[in-house]
């Protein structure tokens, strides 16, 4: 091997040499500017682990106890089977209304269906077309925006 | 479904806070406070905020415990609260971050740093700071607290593609740092 290895490579040298290839290994241990990166990566791991843990200079739970409302009391294990089945299958028996009620008329209907849209202008299903993709594109517009608001405050100093 | 990582002790101390024992999540506070601290110390820089965020950290744990199913670790899961806490607190602070706050941290760091460039660890130290709190975090969880990359992307809500990612660039960034002080140094 004469190229020198990649940064990855040199990265999985130093947590588990065993996974590095024959090749990569004899390359890293017989070439001096690997093993000073590998003895930079050394000291950079060494380090962060004998970074001291931090600790909140002030007693947690005598702070938060005090505000916590009273006493919870059990809920009823009755009622408790029956919120949680609610709450599993409610989805499902949405799901199970909802589609038969659309799916039944369209299925009915589909020979009217073409009519109802043969008869449209070009100009109306352009339309219909258009607002269509300008409400998806807002959509996917807004959650980009999102995203990019909250990369940035990841990286605001 | 228990998670097979979970303490059988923490299921019993969730019964006891939902049967109204308040000292119980008094245990689970001091349990998990440390992988919380981890987390709250390194997103967040300043000590004021950190007090008022532990506290919301927590009484959001409280709320939302009787939702907790077990499917993952406690701790692991309230390690997700408070990162996501973390991070809705950047975002409202970034909305009113003035610029002459911002000066003076700027100041603060630069003084801490010419406290500590004479040592090795003082310089990793400051160039830890230096990295964007999730790189800071993910660093810490993986190398000082250990953590799996799955409980890792648990916590952080990413894939644990970018999870490995992320790690490899904030070691990569910090070597290369490393090696350019000591360059500027020897020259």
């Amino acid at each position: 091997m004469t190229e020198h290895p990649s940064e990855q490579e040199l990265q999985q040298f130093v947590s588990d040499n065993s996974l590095c290839t024959p090749a990569t290994r004899s390359h890293i241990e017989g070439c001096e500017s690997c093993l000073a990166q590998v003895a930079s990566y050394r000291l950079v791991l060494s380090a962060i682990r004998q970074q001291p843990k931090p600790a909140f200079d002030f007693d947690v739970a005598a702070l938060v106890l005090p505000q916590l409302e009273s006493p919870r009391t059990a809920e009823d294990p009755a009622i408790a089977r029956a919120r949680s089945f609610k709450d599993r299958f409610f989805p499902f028996l949405l799901a199970a209304v909802v589609l038969p009620l659309t799916a039944i008329p369209l299925y009915l209907l589909r020979k009217n269906i073409f009519f109802l849209f043969a008869d449209a202008s070009g100009i109306f299903i352009y339309v219909i077309a258009a607002a269509t993709l300008f409400f998806i594109g807002f959509k996917i517009t807004g959650m980009y925006r999102t995203y990019q608001k909250q990369l940035k405050a990841l990286n605001y100093y | 479904m228990n998670q097979p990582g979970n303490h059988p002790k923490d299921k019993y101390l969730v019964d006891l806070v939902l049967g109204g024992d308040k000292q119980a999540f008094g245990t689970i506070i001091k349990n998990t406070e440390a992988l919380v601290a981890q987390i709250v110390y390194k997103m967040i820089p300043n000590a004021e905020d950190r007090k008022d965020l532990v506290q919301e950290i927590y009484l959001k744990v409280f709320h939302k415990l009787e939702g907790f199913k077990f499917h993952a670790k406690l701790s692991t899961w309230i390690a997700t609260i408070a990162y996501n806490s973390c991070l809705t607190w950047l975002e409202k602070k970034k909305l009113v971050f003035p610029d002459e706050l911002r000066e003076i941290a700027d100041l603060q760091e630069v003084a801490v740093e010419r406290l500590h460039q004479n040592d090795l660890s003082g310089i990793l130290k400051t160039e830890i700071e230096r990295l964007p709190p999730v790189y800071r975090t993910l660093i810490t969880l993986y190398h000082q607290e250990e953590l799996s990359y799955q409980e890792i992307a648990e916590i952080t809500c990413l894939p644990e593609g970018t999870v490995k990612s992320y790690l490899f660039r904030a070691r990569k960034n910090l070597k290369d740092s490393l090696l350019s002080k000591y360059k500027k140094e020897a020259l």
